[in-house]
């Protein structure tokens, strides 16, 4: 389950991964509530709640929306059932966001930390609307952030059965497969932040642009490890390792898979994507992190 | 809920034992006449209604970025199916293939918004129509066939090293 502290504004919102253990004790919180559409917010800026969402492969349970939102100025409304059950009280928001910050340390900047718990104190005493002007959301233009984090790997277990569904495999690549986001939109490195590459792909501008929407080459925070492979001039592929070890990847519109062009599972020690069989996709670029809940397009 | 492949079967079942003007059925055709003719007005004949079916090639060979595809004209999927036409049978050998050239993939549509479109993968000597529902062996060459079409629709560089590669 991915949590995403919707907050920001130019610069991708920070995202963490809640363990199972923490996930099902979240969801209990819901227990016979409804819970509120993920678009259902106040265009505010600054802090809008958090985003609980499925869209990587790791899947809420089936009577929840794939995402959803909790706190900010959301009414929890939206679900099959939200006629017959009501949401979390403006309160039960709050403490649900504040339990999910607790376990978001590493993802987000102790200012901005500072700024939430702010805003939701003085909506809990009355006092009312707060301004981010506190708050530097490091607008530049570059993709890195300022701030280092600890690193913390939380790669997932491999589900192939996410992917290979008739819906979903012919509309994801190995771009989405890699940050593990599932849009349907055949995802390229930048779009979804405006800093697409221009073709012919090279290692250099694959990376710069999959920088843009998020992507480190040195870890900090929640992350995942992926790698960058090129065929000169044609195409770029990614791959993702899952917590067993071993590396998967989805060749554009075919099945997931964690085999080599030989066959060979790419077990992360003797086999890896700098040295397995790949094809035509000849030029290694390198190791890379993608922050968990880092979004494509 | 019915499985499509298991509805595509039965219909071109039905469809078989059907008299049809104008086309001859053979026991190895039957499934590709089928198709055309699901395809086209149950009313007509094949050759008067080529202009009605929409063939769509895509070169699976990318990754990362889109497949080309491009879009036969009426000729093209006259002949296509001509060279799809007598294949012979052959088990599925579950080749999709990894990274680098997969093959091509055909969709097949009809003006006919109530038609349902056919999926045809052909690779590496096999032909496997709506995801391996029917599996054939590529005696016609349509493979290369489709190389040509590549070559022609600006993919030469793509075709020769799939060519030189073989």
């Amino acid at each position: 389950m991915i949590i995403t502290l919707d907050v920001f504004s130019g610069r991708p919102n920070p995202s963490w991964k809640l363990s199972p253990q923490n996930a099902k004790a979240f969801l209990e919180r819901f227990a016979n509530k409804s819970v509120a559409d993920a678009n259902e917010v106040d265009n505010v800026l600054g802090y809008r709640g958090v985003i609980v969402s499925a869209s990587s492969d790791e899947q809420l349970p089936d009577n929840m929306l794939s995402e959803f939102r909790v706190g900010g100025n959301s009414t929890a409304s939206a679900g099959s059932d939200a006629e017959a059950k009501i949401g979390l009280s403006a309160d039960e928001s709050d403490d649900a966001v504040l339990w999910l910050l607790s376990k978001g340390q590493h993802a987000v900047n102790e200012d901005v930390l500072a700024y939430v718990h702010d805003t939701i104190e003085m909506r809990k005493s009355g006092i009312g609307d707060t301004h981010p002007t506190e708050m530097d959301e490091n607008k530049t233009e570059q993709p890195e952030q300022a701030v280092a984090a600890p690193c913390v790997i939380q790669n997932t277990a491999y589900n192939p059965a996410f992917w290979n569904t008739a819906a979903a495999q012919p509309k994801n690549n190995c771009y989405n497969y890699a940050m593990n986001y599932k849009s349907d939109t055949f995802a390229q490195p930048g779009r979804i932040t405006g800093h697409q590459y221009v073709a012919p792909p090279t290692c250099a501008k694959v990376s710069a642009a999959a920088a843009w929407d998020g992507c480190k080459i040195t870890c900090n925070g929640p992350s995942k490890n992926v790698a960058l492979v090129i065929w000169p001039n044609v195409d770029y592929h990614w791959y993702r390792r899952h917590s067993e070890g071993f590396w998967g990847h989805k060749p554009g519109g075919t099945a997931a898979r964690n085999i080599d062009n030989s066959n060979i599972i790419i077990n992360g020690t003797t086999r890896k994507p700098d040295n397995c069989n790949r094809g035509p996709y000849t030029i290694f670029c390198g190791y890379y992190y993608s922050p968990t809940g880092m979004m494509v397009k | 809920m019915t499985d499509p492949d298991e509805t595509i079967i039965q219909h071109a079942a039905q469809v078989s034992v059907k008299p049809v003007q104008h086309v001859t059925l053979s026991t190895v055709s039957t499934w590709w006449l089928c198709i055309a003719f699901l395809i086209l007005c149950s009313a007509c004949t094949f050759k008067n209604n080529i202009q009605h079916m929409k063939a769509r090639v895509e070169l699976d060979i990318f990754s990362g970025g889109q497949n080309p595809t491009w879009v036969l004209t009426p000729e093209e999927s006259k002949e296509l199916l001509q060279l799809l036409d007598s294949l012979p049978e052959k088990d599925n050998n579950k080749n999709e293939g990894g990274l680098g050239y997969r093959g091509f993939i055909v969709t097949i549509t009809s003006d006919n918004a109530d038609t349902k479109s056919h999926s045809v993968h052909i690779f590496n000597g096999t032909v496997s129509m709506d995801s391996g529902a029917k599996n054939y062996s590529d005696k016609n060459n349509v493979e290369k066939w489709l190389l040509r079409q590549a070559s022609g629709k600006g993919y030469g560089a793509l075709a020769d090293s799939i060519l030189n590669h073989d």
